[in-house]
């Protein structure tokens, strides 16, 4: 296990700067999340810690060294795609076994044929079986070694490239919207295994998101990306409670938080911290409701407010005493010590 | 029956299928029919596809003992199967880099692959031949198979069917510590099983069938290729006896339809390159 450091990466595409100056430390058996909107240059940067991209300008350190000039396989990481990208003519066996048959047999004793007559192959390939049984017991896919990708649902293909990628125990994960194309059910599901895997092997881990729940429920800390510049690093209640900029506060927290443009500024208040009291009352905002979201267990109360272009949200318990209704004239008051003030570029003020 | 597709346009389409079956098969019909009747039948008046007196026993020893058939036939397994496996050594690295990997002029060389396809194989015999003669190489086996090594349609082919694997794959196999080489032997290869075979259907075919180079660069006629040999037969013949040359020509054609049937599932796959899903 290792810790990361990227020192003032950046990259090009042509003309388009994709990331512009990234620095960011990473500890040892963290698990950091990138997130971001599509596009805004988190995959890059995940491709490049991993080697499949060259940054223009700027450093990679994994575990103390330089690894800028490394090809993929030299660096000691792992990486799970979106995709899986698992390879399909081969079984699971040999799908988890591949990256250590790289490692442990030279280029005669993985050949076919000729690398099973040759010393030391079996003794290899029997120390290979044996780890991809591991790793086999830890996903549960034991059973599963002998078939092909193909035979996988989606959450089994999941379970398989994570095992190729922590049979041989590397110094970091990368982590590529590994849960995206499972359904909403298993994704809940192998988010909290992930997290337990990870603590479990101690691992350093970058998992790269657009799933701002994915990113709060998960990661130690929370690296927010916009535009290919990180906004804000810092754990996810932090982010939620605590942004350094408009832009983060709106980007984290469903629904979103109410900004509201005041004197040489914003006041950007969560959903939770509005209160709905009578419209009359002192320091109250009026407005007329204009839709309820029932949830279950709370209520989203959209209330349209003049000289605001979308209607503030208010989260209320569902099962409290007031009731709102649609059109009803309402008023609403943010609880004070959870009134967040920005300038006028978005900056925090505090 | 297709949705929506009317009892009249079923049979009419079944019709025209049927007139194009019997332009294609009469020739091979007759082919087979003759090998198998006495030359008095052969120059009948009277049309009849099976023979009054058999006569096959008598045509395919000819076939076999008065020109060396099996030798024509080793040569053109030798020369097929030579010029296979090297345009695959060719054209799957060249394929491979053409499709996946990221190189100045690339797309110039792609270019000039294209280009390679328009230009018909009788446009450069005469240089090639005149290579060939300064090296000393005319009338072998391999002035029959060098030639035919660098594919255009081949690395097209491969190149279209390795556009279709997912990057993914390849920056998993980079990960996982395999080289280019290894990446394409390990995984694109096995991928590219059904797209190869297809290749393989049409390369054995039209060299098997090939005509044209090998009358000019053989003399030799212990290496003539097949179609080579039916000619030596009907010189030595004097071009009247038409059973065992018939029955030579069936021979010759034979190992190609066997070929076709084999592969034929996986060489119309390969053709619509629908090997890789997900």
């Amino acid at each position: 296990m290792a810790t990361i450091s990227i020192e003032a990466v950046r990259k090009n595409f042509g003309p388009v700067e994709v990331l512009k100056d990234i620095s960011l430390e990473i500890a040892d058996g963290e698990f950091l999340t990138l997130l971001g909107p599509s596009g805004c240059g988190k995959s890059t940067l995940l491709r490049i810690i991993a080697g499949l991209e060259r940054n223009d300008a700027g450093a990679i350190v994994i575990g103390g060294r330089r690894v800028d000039d490394l090809p993929a396989r030299d660096r000691d990481i792992a990486m799970v795609f979106q995709s899986y990208a698992l390879y399909p003519h081969m079984t699971v066996a040999q799908n988890i076994g591949l990256p250590l048959s790289m490692r442990r047999m030279n280029v005669w004793q993985r050949l076919p044929w000729i690398g099973s007559m040759l010393p030391g192959t079996a003794a290899a390939r029997r120390t290979i079986a044996k780890d991809v049984a591991e790793a086999a017991q830890a996903l549960d896919i034991g059973p599963l070694l002998g078939r092909k990708p193909g035979q996988l649902s989606g959450g089994q293909k999941q379970r398989v490239a994570l095992g190729r990628a922590m049979v041989r125990h590397p110094a970091a994960f990368l982590l590529d919207e590994p849960l995206s194309n499972l359904d909403a059910k298993l994704r809940v599901q192998m988010r909290s295994e992930l997290t337990e895997l990870q603590r479990r092997l101690g691992a350093t881990m970058i998992y790269v998101t657009h799933d701002q729940a994915e990113a709060m429920t998960m990661s130690d800390r929370v690296a927010v990306m916009l535009a290919g510049r990180l906004e804000q690093v810092a754990p996810p209640r932090r982010l939620y409670d605590d942004p350094e900029t408009l832009a983060v506060a709106e980007f984290v927290g469903s629904p979103k938080i109410n900004v509201m443009p005041v004197e040489g500024g914003f006041h950007a208040v969560r959903p939770e911290a509005m209160q709905l009291v009578a419209p009359y009352e002192a320091g109250a905002i009026a407005g007329h409701v204009r839709l309820v979201e029932h949830m279950g267990s709370e209520s989203l109360v959209h209330v349209e407010v003049k000289g605001q272009p979308t209607p503030l949200i208010a989260r209320i318990d569902a099962h409290a005493e007031r009731d709102p209704q649609r059109g009803e004239a309402v008023g609403l008051k943010p609880l004070p010590h959870r009134v967040l003030k920005f300038d006028s570029e978005g900056r925090r003020v505090r | 029956m297709k949705p929506g597709g009317s009892i009249l346009g079923h049979i009419l389409r079944h019709l025209l299928l049927i007139a194009g079956l019997v332009i294609m098969l009469t020739p091979f019909v007759w082919m087979i029919s003759t090998s198998l009747k006495p030359p008095n039948e052969i120059f009948s008046t009277k049309l009849s596809l099976l023979p009054n007196n058999w006569a096959a026993a008598d045509n395919y020893g000819k076939a076999f003992t008065k020109v060396p058939l099996l030798r024509y036939l080793l040569n053109g397994v030798i020369v097929t199967g030579g010029i296979f496996l090297l345009q695959l050594v060719v054209s799957l690295p060249a394929a491979y880099a053409l499709a996946k990997l990221r190189f100045k002029g690339r797309d110039i060389l792609f270019t000039m692959v294209l280009i390679g396809l328009m230009i018909p194989a009788q446009a450069p015999a005469i240089p090639r031949y005149v290579m060939l003669y300064e090296v000393g190489l005319l009338d072998s086996y391999a002035a029959l198979i060098v030639p035919f090594v660098f594919s255009a349609f081949g690395i097209f082919l491969m190149r279209q069917f390795f556009k279709t694997v997912p990057d993914d794959l390849m920056h998993a196999a980079r990960i996982d510590g395999l080289g280019e080489f290894e990446i394409l032997w390990r995984i694109m290869l096995p991928l590219a099983m059904p797209a190869m075979l297809a290749f393989g259907v049409i390369s054995v075919v039209s060299h098997w069938n090939d005509f044209f180079w090998p009358l000019i660069v053989i003399q030799t006629g212990d290496l003539a290729t097949p179609p080579l040999g039916t000619l030596f037969f009907r010189n030595e013949e004097a071009g009247s006896d038409f059973g065992p040359l018939m029955a030579g020509t069936v021979v010759i054609t034979a190992p190609l339809v066997l070929l076709f049937l084999a592969a034929q599932r996986r060489f119309i796959e390969g053709v619509t390159l629908s090997g890789m899903k997900g």
